[in-house]
Formats: C-alpha cells, sequence, structure tokens
C-alpha cells in the first residue's frame, strides 16, 4: 500500500461509493432514480479514469525511484482540531452556545499557540459581545441553552 | 432613448431621504463586514435581514439588500486574499492567485485591484441592467428545460477544466456536488432519496454550512498542520506593505481583461440559476486562456485576481435582469432578494418596470450609488481591513470555528445544520489535501436542481429522442458548442504547449 499513489486509493473509494449509492438508488422509483443513476454512472467511469492515473503515477514513481511524500504527514494537529469541534459541537447542548464557545476559544486560542492568558479572555468577551449584539440582540435568533447560556 | 423626468425627479427625491441614503450606509459597510467575516455571506446576510425590514419603505428596504448584496461580494474577497478563506463562493477564483499576491508580500495591491476592480464590474453591471434588461429578457424567454441543464452542465465544464492536470478529479468533485444537491425529498415526485430516515434531510443539504465547512473548517485544519509540520504558523503571517494600486503598466495589461470579465459577469449573471462563483470561474479561465503567461495563473498573477474580482461584482446587476424581468433568480443571493420583492408587494415583471417603475428604477441607481459608496469605503477602509491579516491566526482560528457554527445555526435555528458544517469541513479538508477543487462541490449543489429539473423536463419533451431534440434548438447548440470548448480547450492548449516543447 505504502507505494501506491494516493489517487488510486482515492479512485478505488469513488468506486466502491458509487457502486453502493447505484445500489442505493435501485430502491427509488424509476422516474426520480434517473438522474441520480446517470450521475453515478459518470462518476464510477471517472473514479476508473482516477484509478488508471493513480496508476500510472505510481509506475513512473518506481521507474525513476522516487520516494512516496505521505499526504497526510502532519495530520496530527487536523485531527485534534476536528475533535475538539466535535466535542465543542456535543458540548453546544449540554452546557450552552455561549459556554460552550468560550471554552472552545479558550482551548483553540491555547492550542494554536496563544500564550497570553490576559490576551485570550479579551478575545472571548469580545467574540462574545460581537455573537450577542449581532446575532441574539439585532437579528432575534435564540442560540441553544444548556445547563448555562 | 428617452427620459422621463417625472420618474427621474421621483427616483432622485426618493433616493436622497435620509433613511434610503441610511440605508445605503448601513447595506454597503453591513455588506463588507459580513462579506468578509468567514461564514457570513451576502445571501446570508440579506435572508437574515429580510425580516429587519418589514417595517420599511421598499425602497429603503430594497436599497439596503442590494447594497449588501453587491458589497459583501466585494467583502467576501477581502479574506479571500488575505486569509484564503473565500467570504462568499464567488470569491473562491479571487482566493487561488489573491492569496499568492498576499503570501508574496503584495497583499495591500491586491486589496487594491479587488476594490477598483469590483467598483467597474459592479458600475457596467448596473447600465447594463438598466439598458440591457428588455432585449436579455427576451433571450431568457426562449430558455426551456434543455438550456437550463445544459447551462448547469456548463458551469459544471469549467470548473473542471479549471483543474489543470485533473479533469477528472474537477468532474468528480462536481458530480459528488449534483449527488449532494439531489439528497432530500425530489422536487417532481415528493420522494425522498437518500435521506435514511433522517428527517432534517428531507428537506436537503443547506448550502451555506456546506460552504462554510468546505471553506472555513478546512482552512483551519490546513493551518493547524503547521502546528507539528516544518512551517512556524506565525512565518504565514503576510507582509502587507507597498503600493495600494496597481503600477501604471498593470493597470494596462489588466484592461482588457477587466471588459472581457465585465461583459462576462453581467452575461453570466443573467442567464438564470448561473450567479457570481460560476462568473468568476469563467472570467478567471478565459483571463488564463487569453493570457500571455498562463503559467502564472495560481500563482499570484494579478490577472487572476481581477478577472474575478470584476465579473463576481459585474454579476450583481446581471442577475437583477432575470430577477426583476422574469421573477427569475440569477444568484443564490436574489433568489432570497426575490423574497424581499415579494415581501414589499412587489410582482417581479412587466408590471414592476410600468406601475411601480418608480420604485424599480430607485433600488436600479441605488444599486449604483452603492458600489460607488462600496470603492470609496473599501479604499479608505483598505490599509485598516489589512490589519485583519497581522492578527495571528491562534486568534483568527476560534473566531472562524465559532463564526462557523453561528452561522450554520442561524440558516434555519438548527443544530442539524452546524453538524453538516462539521462533515463537510472535514470533506474538504480532504479534498484540499488529495487535488479535488472543493468550489466544484458548491457550485454543482447551487446547481443540481436546476440540472435535474431541466434534465428530466426535456426527458419528457423529447419524447424518446432527446439528442435529436437538443441538436433542434439553436440556443442549446450554442452551448453545447460552449461546454465541448470548455472541455477540449485544456487538452488542445496542453497538446500545444507539449508540441511546442519538443520543437524546441
Amino acid at each position: 500500500m505504502k507505494t501506491l499513489h494516493i489517487d488510486v486509493v482515492i479512485g478505488l473509494a469513488i468506486l466502491l461509493f458509487s457502486i453502493v449509492f447505484y445500489s442505493l438508488s435501485a430502491q427509488i422509483p424509476a422516474d426520480p432514480a434517473v438522474f441520480p443513476k446517470l450521475i453515478l454512472s459518470i462518476l464510477a467511469l471517472f473514479s476508473l479514469l482516477i484509478i488508471w492515473t493513480g496508476v500510472s503515477k505510481t509506475l513512473s514513481a518506481k521507474k525513476e525511484r522516487l520516494k512516496n511524500i505521505p499526504i497526510f504527514k502532519h495530520a496530527r494537529g487536523p485531527a485534534v482540531t476536528f475533535i475538539a469541534l466535535c466535542v465543542y459541537l456535543a458540548l453546544i447542548n449540554l452546557l450552552g452556545f455561549f459556554t460552550a464557545s468560550s471554552l472552545a476559544a479558550i482551548f483553540f486560542m491555547f492550542y494554536f499557540g496563544v500564550k497570553s492568558y490576559i490576551q485570550a479572555l479579551l478575545v472571548v468577551i469580545l467574540m462574545n459581545t460581537f455573537v450577542y449584539l449581532l446575532f441574539v440582540w439585532q437579528l432575534r435568533i435564540s442560540l441553544p441553552t444548556g445547563l448555562f447560556i | 432613448m428617452a427620459i422621463d423626468t417625472t420618474l427621474l425627479l421621483s427616483v432622485l427625491a426618493q433616493l436622497a431621504s435620509p433613511d434610503v441614503l441610511l440605508m445605503l450606509v448601513v447595506g454597503v459597510l453591513g455588506g463588507i463586514f459580513l462579506g468578509a467575516l468567514p461564514g457570513l455571506s451576502a445571501t446570508m446576510g440579506i435572508a437574515l435581514l429580510i425580516p429587519v425590514t418589514f417595517g420599511m419603505q421598499p425602497v429603503a428596504a430594497l436599497v439596503l439588500l442590494a447594497a449588501i448584496y453587491a458589497s459583501a461580494v466585494y467583502g467576501g474577497s477581502i479574506t479571500a486574499i488575505l486569509i484564503h478563506t473565500p467570504g462568499t463562493p464567488a470569491s473562491a477564483a479571487t482566493a487561488i492567485d489573491g492569496y499568492q499576491m498576499t503570501l508574496r508580500g503584495e497583499g495591500l495591491k491586491a486589496l487594491g485591484t479587488s476594490t477598483l476592480c469590483s467598483v467597474i464590474g459592479g458600475l457596467v453591471s448596473v447600465v447594463a441592467l438598466l439598458l440591457l434588461a428588455p432585449p436579455l429578457a427576451q433571450i431568457s424567454l426562449r430558455f426551456s428545460a434543455p438550456e437550463y441543464f445544459l447551462i448547469a452542465i456548463f458551469g459544471l465544464t469549467i470548473i473542471g477544466s479549471l483543474s489543470s492536470g485533473a479533469m477528472a478529479k474537477g468532474l468528480s468533485a462536481g458530480l459528488l456536488g449534483l449527488l449532494i444537491s439531489l439528497v432530500g425529498v425530489d422536487v417532481m415526485t415528493a420522494y425522498p432519496r437518500f435521506t435514511f430516515g433522517v428527517a432534517e434531510l428531507e428537506s436537503g443539504i443547506s448550502l451555506i454550512p456546506a460552504m462554510i465547512g468546505l471553506f472555513s473548517i478546512s482552512q483551519v485544519m490546513i493551518q493547524a498542520e503547521k502546528l507539528h509540520g516544518a512551517n512556524n504558523l506565525t512565518s504565514q503571517t503576510p507582509t502587507l506593505s507597498g503600493n495600494l494600486f496597481p503600477s501604471r503598466e498593470e493597470w494596462r495589461k489588466l484592461r482588457r481583461t477587466i471588459s472581457r470579465s465585465s461583459i462576462i459577469g453581467v452575461v453570466v449573471g443573467a442567464l438564470p440559476g448561473a450567479g457570481g462563483d460560476v462568473a468568476s470561474w469563467v472570467a478567471y479561465n478565459e483571463a488564463k486562456r487569453n493570457a500571455k503567461n498562463p503559467v502564472s495563473f495560481g500563482k499570484g498573477d494579478i490577472e487572476g485576481l481581477a478577472a474575478a474580482e470584476t465579473a463576481n461584482n459585474a454579476v450583481t446587476g446581471g442577475a437583477m435582469i432575470p430577477l426583476l424581468t422574469l421573477g427569475i433568480p440569477g444568484s443564490a443571493a436574489t433568489a432570497v432578494m426575490l423574497g424581499g420583492l415579494y415581501i414589499h408587494g412587489l410582482q417581479p415583471g412587466h408590471e414592476l418596470f410600468t406601475a411601480n417603475a418608480h420604485i424599480v428604477y430607485a433600488i436600479i441607481v441605488g444599486l449604483l450609488l452603492a458600489n460607488i459608496l462600496m470603492g470609496v469605503v473599501g479604499l479608505a477602509l483598505a490599509k485598516q481591513v489589512v490589519k485583519v491579516a497581522t492578527v495571528p491566526f491562534a486568534i483568527l482560528a476560534p473566531i472562524i470555528v465559532v463564526l462557523s457554527v453561528v452561522g450554520s445555526f442561524t440558516i434555519n435555528n438548527s443544530m442539524f445544520d452546524v453538524y453538516v458544517m462539521a462533515a463537510f469541513g472535514l470533506l474538504g479538508y480532504l479534498m484540499r489535501k488529495t487535488d479535488f477543487p472543493t468550489a466544484a462541490i458548491v457550485l454543482a449543489m447551487i446547481l443540481g436542481a436546476m440540472a435535474e429539473i431541466g434534465f428530466r423536463q426535456s426527458l419528457v419533451m423529447s419524447k424518446g429522442n432527446m439528442l435529436g431534440y437538443y441538436f433542434d434548438r439553436p440556443f442549446s447548440l450554442l452551448i453545447m458548442g460552449l461546454i465541448l470548448l470548455a472541455l477540449v480547450s485544456p487538452l488542445i492548449v496542453r497538446w500545444k504547449r507539449q508540441k511546442s516543447q519538443h520543437a524546441i
């Protein structure tokens, strides 16, 4: 797997996706299924093209003895960011929008490298004030509440 | 053309009233602000403000909405240029070269060029709206299902052909976007498709949360890579010095691009369903095709930036043509504006230009003034606006995340949209890492419904002979020619380049 170009893996994933969703389209009545089936058929064709491109890239890299550079080499930061986002969204219903947002903002600031507590606190206060004034006060949006606001 | 003096005086009197002037200023400032903030778009701003305009006079209310529309398209480019986060889908093409210019230390010039091009594009479009509405409306009247379907396909092929060296990936992303647009209850049979029993999916996947995720959250994730990588986050802070305006030589070089892009913007804007996003890509593609050095596109070429910026603002007036004459919105934002017209008791069509002429012309002239004011405010604030980019990403990241969450929630007051935004954030990150254009998904989601309805209606209308039916229609033939050109031209250009390299 290590020597394969990422396009081969992506192409196979798209092909699998097309097959699964095409079979799901088979359960839809004929008329509303026409367009999805057409799209999925073309998508499957393109996936074969991507696989073919990936295979030729793999072969040429082997020929030229090039090292395969992993695309997701620095994936730890994005993974932590995404997990933190998911936790933040879960906390919104539990703690309320403003409390969860404040905690998330503090986490993101320190994770991304803010060192000053005062700076972080100032950003949290200004951000919450802005969101409150624009969305709650001006546009009358009722943001989710939980144990707190 | 004879000018109705009474009408002109009535229009000027309405525009000179304090509440209309106030709404003009609020609309321009608010629009730039909304567009510049990642996660907030013109469509969302207009949608959020429609309830606020309930108690206003129609002219004041609609001038406010039109000013927000024009200015947000411009404002969306500020973040696209400075932090590679397009505020609106129309600014996605701007981000390509604009951000590269910023990284090169020419962020200020990129902003100045963007402002000037946006004003020129906007003004040309308003003049076109004033002069060309009747003949263009006549052409649009001849459009039927096959043409709508083909316009959608044309938009997608443009995206595909822009993904240089990876057309299959560009077109696959477009197809995936089309598929996403099909999620929900089928508009023609009311049958739920790909909803998996989830009630929230029945109304489909909302465009704005998807867009926020694809552009804003994926950007935060991309930046997070630098935390553990070789590059430090602080090294990405752009250098913002130098000139605000392009040099005389650059300006001379841009004149043709600006003229061409203005026309593209107006025409694409006037075509129903194809908005600023399509126009900016088409103009960008055309500028690249006509450039002496197309290789520099994507690496901070001022022509690429000018093309996208002129076209996306030229769309604003163009998109109002089918909106005001036929009631067909030319873009997502004008679709929301259509709601604003109805709320104020205005019916698009012939009557709007006769019985309510004093209102509609006041809105059009108001849009003209908004474009001028947008340029003045933009140039005056450009140096202050660039300070946004000097704020460390560690401060911007939580603001982007929180605004993305609140922006997605606001669309339907639903946490489901927020989850959609997060999912699209992950998808956007994976796509960007594997060279799939994220803008193709957004564009396909916008064009999806139009493409499907056009396809299925023409399937019925053709009575089994779809190909013959399409070839019998001159407008269909014209658009099919354009599609073919968009698909084949990158291949021909590549072949020619290879041939000339071999010759050397």
